[in-house]
């Protein structure tokens, strides 16, 4: 793509996404005695942690030869579950001094359980107990309290309190990130950011699970800066569609790529982390009410549920907002969750007469020619 | 005079199909792929026009599908899915539910009353359910796969096959073999088991009458068959099922030139 301040925000989310355990050494170098806290997908608020003075770190898996984790974890499970324990068993997570988990599933509760069996004795590993159901006033009673339990804990790892005002400070960095997400998001939908490929975006988004959170503000802040003075348009080609799936497990960059070679153009996705995973955190009054607060109001997703806001009018309203038409139902092999929303979806889908597709994927993206078929026959579909 | 060609180069074979200005279809052939697709497809069309008396020049328009279209330097691009869509509701204008079963994949197609596709579902990677699957468990039965439908049928107490990997189904196959259960037997097991899992991938799209199958695995009397007790209904079987692809993608290179002539659509019932 031609915008240059696009491709050097890129080029800094890339190298840094390229080489974590740099980026984590570096950090720490400059804070000694600092800790880093790697945290599971979906959601974990990380605004504890960085208010511990910690680094917080998305543990993503990857395409990695699965081969010691069959030993811990049976085969048919979603890809990230044995990805991330086998990173775990190669030792790629060492240099972490703990790791938090959200219940997000069956699968995700039977390998936290493994990691604090086996792996204890390297970081410590611990539950946060985020509530299921969304529409409960005592989920934010409940969810305050496990905060307090959570934040007591990393308190004691970083060997320093966490104050209110450190964590109204980490809220206030997490939220202009939340925020300058959201306005990446619509500047992709404008000429200027049309030439922006869905892969290039998941690597912006997803350096938010890596980076310092005021450097990446900072770097967000300086692209817009920069991006605002820039005249280039790109050209807008392909059937908008939008994408929705468990923000957990990510396809690979070429997975996302055959979107696109396929005649589709992504114009949302509820796919990732940041602004999805949990929206804008009050500032007034007690920050652990608040960020518990926030967290019932966040969309709905396949594990977090809520009577009043189902998850397909989200998804509606994706679609409505940008246009699209059709949806892509992105599905994590051998995820129960996202199974159990398929049919739900379709038929919600179906009664709107917006047409759909669902994929399923895993991060190993293997031979990509049937995804392409599938998407290339969505796309005639569309036209 | 015009001809518009066809070409779906399936993982198994490369099918040809040459339809004329009327859209009656004219001339076809079936190669077997090999390793180089393009060896495949160059093969099909020299002799599907060597039987029409036609030249490369007579060629107005080309399209291409099926795994192999990439490759195939034709006018246009069109996926299988839309190309048996297309060759189906043209020779069975009733169609609403299609199921092609080729080499490597399934697919469960519904189109509206227009032919336009509506909803589809295709096997993931496993080859459970695909022609490869019946050629390698044919192998193990040391039958000739054009025989092996016709061997099913006579079966009496078929044996369930319940391994749907390709190469924990052939161990079975052999196992069952080695207890002494009968060929046939095992033959129909097979095609109950395919069907079953067919079946399952047509549920997904809905299945609505009428049904019309396609693909080679459609001359095997014993999997129509087996397609046809699970659903309820006879199926609607060309003799050119395993066309249907490449004479829709031969139907749509006309409807491209047509549309970039500017002409109307006038399609000839060619069944």
């Amino acid at each position: 793509m031609s915008n240059e301040a696009f491709s050097s925000l890129l080029q800094r989310c890339s190298e840094a996404l390229a080489d974590r355990r740099s980026y984590i050494e570096t950090w720490k170098a400059r804070r000694p005695g600092a800790k880093v806290v790697g945290y599971f997908p979906t959601y974990v608020p990380t605004e504890l942690v960085i208010a511990a003075g910690a680094l917080p770190v998305g543990m993503w898996g990857g395409p990695v030869a699965v081969s010691r984790a069959n030993a811990y974890i049976q085969q048919y499970t979603c890809s990230i579950v044995r990805s991330t324990t086998e990173y775990a068993l190669k030792g790629t997570f060492d240099i972490l001094d703990a790791a938090l988990f959200p219940p997000i599933c069956d699968a995700v509760k039977l390998v936290s359980s493994i990691w604090n069996l086996d792996f204890s004795d390297r970081f410590l590993v611990d539950m946060v107990n985020l509530p299921e159901r969304l529409d409960s006033t005592a989920s934010v009673e409940y969810l305050g309290a496990e905060l307090q339990r959570v934040g007591d804990t990393l308190a004691g790892l970083c060997g320093q309190p966490i104050t209110d005002a450190a964590l109204r400070a980490a809220i206030t960095s997490c939220n202009r990130m939340r925020s300058l997400q959201e306005e990446l998001y619509r500047w992709r939908r404008t000429a200027a950011g049309a030439g922006v490929s869905l892969a290039q975006m998941q690597t912006v988004l997803q350096a938010g699970t890596l980076f310092d959170s005021d450097e990446y503000v900072a770097l967000l802040e300086a692209f817009f800066a920069a991006s605002g003075l820039a005249t280039s348009a790109g050209k807008v080609r392909g059937l908008p569609v939008v994408v929705t799936g468990l923000p957990c497990q990510q396809p690979h960059a070429s997975f996302l790529d055959v979107f696109e070679s396929s005649g589709l153009r992504v114009v949302n996705d509820d796919l990732f982390l940041g602004m999805r995973a949990c929206g804008q955190i009050a500032m007034d009054g007690d920050p652990y009410a608040n960020i518990a607060r926030a967290f019932t109001e966040s969309v709905a997703l396949a594990t977090r549920y809520h009577s009043q806001r189902p998850r397909h009018e989200f998804v509606l309203e994706q679609v409505r907002a940008a246009k699209a038409k059709g949806v892509v139902l992105l599905i994590p092999k051998f995820c129960e969750a996202e199974w159990f929303d398929l049919r739900y979806l379709k038929e919600q889908l179906a009664q709107q007469s917006i047409p759909c597709i669902s994929l399923d994927f895993e991060e190993d993206p293997g031979s990509l020619g049937a995804v392409q078929t599938r998407l290339e026959a969505f796309a005639e579909t569309l036209a | 005079m015009n001809f518009f060609v066809g070409v779906d180069i399936g993982s198994t074979a490369t099918k040809c199909a040459i339809v004329d200005s009327a859209g009656n279809l004219v001339s076809s052939t079936v190669v077997a792929t090999g390793a180089r697709a393009i060896v495949a497809k160059t093969a099909a069309l020299a002799e599907a026009l060597r039987q029409i008396d036609a030249g490369p020049e007579q060629v107005a328009f080309q399209v291409a599908t099926g795994y192999g279209r990439k490759r195939a330097e034709a006018d246009g691009e069109v996926t299988e899915i839309s190309c048996h869509a297309r060759g189906a509701s043209y020779l069975y204008p009733g169609t609403r539910t299609i199921v092609d079963i080729g080499g490597q994949d399934t697919k469960a197609i519904r189109v509206a009353a227009n032919g336009k596709v509506e909803t589809f579902a295709m096997n993931d990677k496993c080859a459970a359910g695909t022609g490869r699957f019946l050629e390698v468990m044919a192998r193990a039965l040391e039958v000739d796969l054009e025989d092996l439908g016709a061997l099913s049928m006579r079966s009496q107490a078929p044996q369930a096959i319940s391994s749907f990997c390709t190469v924990f189904g052939e161990s079975e196959v052999v196992s069952h073999l080695a207890s002494g259960v009968e060929v046939e037997d095992i033959a129909l097991g097979l095609h109950e088991a395919i069907a079953g899992r067919v079946v399952g991938l047509m549920r997904r799209v809905g299945i609505e009458s009428e049904v019309t199958m396609s693909g080679g695995v459609s001359r095997n009397i014993g999997m129509r068959q087996a397609i046809e007790k699970l659903i309820g209904c006879t199926m609607n079987i060309s003799p050119q099922s395993q066309l249907m692809g490449a004479l829709g993608a031969a139907l749509i290179a006309r409807d491209r030139w047509l549309a970039a002539e500017g002409h109307q659509r006038e399609d000839a019932n060619v069944q």
